[in-house]
Order: structure tokens, then sequence, then C-alpha cells
């Protein structure tokens, strides 16, 4: 039983991530109604930032790649 | 990415045209590719253009995606050059701003989901084509690998290095030796984390911290808000795990998590639970409430006892039943404003002819929000009806004249 420090691991952080998101987005639908509903887009949002996050990821390996070369 | 399996010179490569060129040439590219006028693309295009921007789209994945006539290389290409599709981080990252597109087309935009898929499969499909997705090669080693794995082996055996060269032209002339790999460390398992164990005992004491706290009649703790803890305790734990300890079932747990979550936020708040079938009935203006509530049952608002002048003077009624079905039944020649709000069900609207009703609009989904008039104008009266899980039915005695509005869902 420990709780050593590991690579990044991408699964957890995206589950993790995902499943925040869902919760800020249910407690906010149901919480707070300015006639625009933020709620709807805190889900999506932040697939697409941790999409964009790790696709910049690998845009910047390979641009290091193409630089060692 | 740019490594294509067809020659740029090859007369079924397809890129935009110079020549046919009226916004970046892929009408006129496509046009020269399969033979046929490009005013056929164009039109395509245009039409597509009115089922919810999807001709847009295409165009713009279109022109990023094929090569200009005097280039091998796309505009999208030339960004990802050298990106490695088969990078977990990277494979995760476009799949998930796909499914973000989607979710943003098609329940913030209101696109239809149908299209969006289309769309995608569309450019995946033409990915494919390109050559840009493809599944990992597997790699046959080279005779300089063989050789060098040979030459190491022969090394550790003590073999003279000269009779290198000889063993290897036998390879190489009848078939390539099946080369024998080092056995594999077994990698030492690592101890259990007891991230996960953690997590759950957070979960637990702040669980049951929130109920002692509705015990002892501190503040009332909605159920969805249960839900919301311990989703939220489990996302910490996998977003800790993602740098210290490692808990993979916590991913489980969530995914049980969520559907309550979502489910208990569509019930009404403790204070205002009651269940029943009741039918209201007001006979005049006086008799009708601001606003009608009910928990769990069938709710019935029955107006028809009321003339229009009457309902002009009651102005707004709300209602809202958390799991069932709300009726409103609406006398004839009466107008109204419905707005309409279901999490999950239905809003139904129904004429009333010597006592049977005929349904004649239907509208059924998640989140459905509708705004419509009822009957003739003008539509002073004006109905917020919401139902959490269940039926909105809008019931008028005789031939019911229905605009909708607003239609979201």
């Amino acid at each position: 039983m420990n709780m050593e420090q590991h690579r990044f691991d991408i699964l957890s952080f995206i589950f993790g991530a995902l499943f925040l998101a869902l919760t800020a987005s249910v407690v906010w639908s149901v919480n707070f109604d300015f006639g625009f509903d933020i709620g709807a887009w805190i889900l999506p949002v932040a697939i697409l930032v941790i999409g964009v996050a790790l696709l910049g990821s690998g845009i910047r390996t390979a641009l290091q790649r193409n630089a060692k070369n | 990415m740019t490594d294509y399996n067809y020659s740029p010179d090859s007369s079924t490569t397809l890129r935009r045209s110079d020549d046919q060129r009226i916004f970046a040439g892929v009408c006129g590219g496509l046009g020269e590719h399969f033979g046929v006028n490009a005013w056929w693309f164009r039109w395509a295009f245009i039409i597509l253009a009115f089922f919810g921007f999807a001709g847009i789209a295409i165009y713009i994945a279109s022109w990023l995606l094929i090569p200009d006539e005097d280039s091998t290389e796309s505009i999208a290409g030339g960004w990802f050059d050298g990106l490695d599709m088969s990078d977990t981080g990277t494979l995760f990252g476009v799949v998930l701003i796909g499914v973000a597109a989607l979710i943003i087309a098609t329940s913030v935009f209101h696109i239809s989901g149908a299209i969006v898929i289309a769309v995608a499969l569309g450019i995946i499909g033409f990915l494919l084509y390109r050559g840009d997705i493809r599944p990992p090669a597997k790699t046959q080693p080279t005779v300089d690998e063989m050789i060098e794995v040979k030459e190491v082996e022969e090394s550790a055996d003590g073999t003279p290095a000269g009779t290198t060269a000889a063993v290897v032209t036998t390879s190489v002339a009848t078939k390539p030796q099946r080369t024998h790999r080092p056995p594999k460390e077994k990698k030492p398992r690592p101890p259990k984390s007891m991230l996960g164990r953690l997590t759950m005992s957070v979960m637990l004491i702040v669980l049951s911290s929130m109920a002692l706290i509705e015990l002892a009649d501190i503040t009332r703790i909605e159920p969805y808000e249960y839900a919301a803890a311990a989703m939220g305790v489990v996302a910490v734990g996998l977003l800790v795990g993602a740098w210290v300890g490692r808990a993979y079932w916590l991913i489980f747990i969530g995914v049980l998590i969520a559907p309550v979550l979502f489910f208990s936020s569509l019930l009404p708040s403790i204070a205002d639970w009651s269940a029943g079938d009741p039918r209201y009935m007001p006979t005049s203006a006086d008799e009708v409430a601001e606003s009608y509530d009910l928990g769990a049952g069938q709710m019935t608002i029955d107006l028809t006892q009321l003339s229009a002048d009457e309902l002009s003077k009651v102005g707004e009624i709300d209602a809202s039943v958390s799991l069932g079905q709300l009726i409103v039944r609406l006398p004839s020649n009466v107008g109204a404003t419905v707005n309409a709000e279901v999490g999950v069900g239905e809003v139904t609207g129904g004429e009333i002819f010597e006592s049977v009703l005929v349904d004649v609009y239907q509208y059924s989904g998640v989140n459905v929000e509708q705004v419509f008039t009822v009957g003739p104008p003008p539509n002073d009266l004006l109905l917020n009806l919401e139902v959490g899980a269940g039926e909105i039915s809008i019931q008028y005695i005789g031939e019911l004249e229905l605009g909708v509005s607003e239609s979201k869902g």
C-alpha cells in the first residue's frame, strides 16, 4: 500500500476531468438560471479543452522530433 | 501524416484546382478528379449549407485537407507534420475534440446530430482514403537489423566476428533466419496503491457528514447534492491518480454514479415533494392559483370552465410536476402561449371532440424546451409548464391551432 509518484497517467486524468466537469455542469444547471444555460456548455468545453491539451502535447512532441531531425 | 500512398503525378490524385477556382478550388478539383462538371459539386455544397451549415463545414474541411494543385501537402497536413497518431494521448485528444464538437453542435447550437455524425464520418473516410489514418504497420526487421542481432548473439557465444559475413550471406540467400530475442524480464508488480481506498474513505466521510448536517436540521440537502459530492470526490481521486498513486476502478465507480447524478437532478426539491393525482377546475379567475406543484403523479389543470375574458385576467400560470404527467385543458376560442420544459419525456398537443382526445402534436426527447402558441390570437395567457420526467399534455376543446415559435431538445 503506497502512493508513489509516477509518469503522467492520461486515462485517470481524462476520466477525472470529465467527472468533475459533469458534476459542475449538473450543479450549475440546477442552481443557476441566467437565461443562458452555462451548464450545457461546461461538459463540452471541458472535453474540448482536454482534447486540445492532449493534441497540443502531441504537436509539441512532433515539433521537437522534427527539430532534432 | 504527409506520407501519402500515391505520387503527385498520378492521374487519380485529388488536388484543389487552379483553373476552375472560385474560392479555394475544392469543387473544381473534385470535378477534375471525377471527370464531371464542377458545378455539380458547387450545387451540392450550396444545398448542404442549408442543412445545419454542413456544406460550409465540409467545404472548409476539404480546403484544409485537399492539397493545392502544385503541392503535395494539404494545409492541415502542414500543421500536423510529423504528428504521431499512434500516440495514445494524441489519439485521445483528436477523439475528445470530435466528441466535444458533436455535443456543442447538437445540444448547444441544435444542429441535427445525424448531420454532424455524417460530416465526421465523411472526413474520417476521406482521411482513410488519403492514407492519413491507418493502423500502425507491423515492422519487419531489416537485413541490417538481423545482422546486428546475429553479431551480438555470436559475440556473446564467443564465435569469431569474421564468420558473421558467411552466416548473413546464407540467411539472405535462403530466408530470414529466426533470431532469438533475449527473454523479457518480468517487471516486478507495483505495490498496491492506497489511492482508491483513500478516495472511497473520503467519499463516505463526506456523505455521512452531509447526512448528519441534514439530520441535525442545519440545512436541507437534496438527493442530487449527495450524488454530486460523491462524483466530485471520485473525480478528484482520479485527477490525483494522474500523478500520484493509481486506482482505475474509480472510473467504474464514476460511471455508476453518473446516471444517479443526472436523474437525481431532475427530481423535485424535497421541500416540494408531494404525490397523487390532483385535479383543479377553477370556475372563476379568483380561483386560479399562481402556481401548481406536484412531486409525482398526474396533475390536471382544467380551465374549460373559464371564459376568455376571465382567462385574460389571470395572465400567467406556473405549473410543475417532477415525475409524471401534467395536463392542461383549455376551452375553445382561447389563445395561450405555452412555455414547456421537459427533462426527459414528451410534450403533446391534442384536440378534444365529443370527449375523445386526439393527439395532433408530439415532441419527445431529453431537455425538451418548447415555446408555442395554442388557439387563436391574441395568446395573452402565459402557461409556464415544467415536468422533470414524464409528459406535458395540452388538451384543447375544438380544433387546435398551434404554432411552434421555438423548439429545443
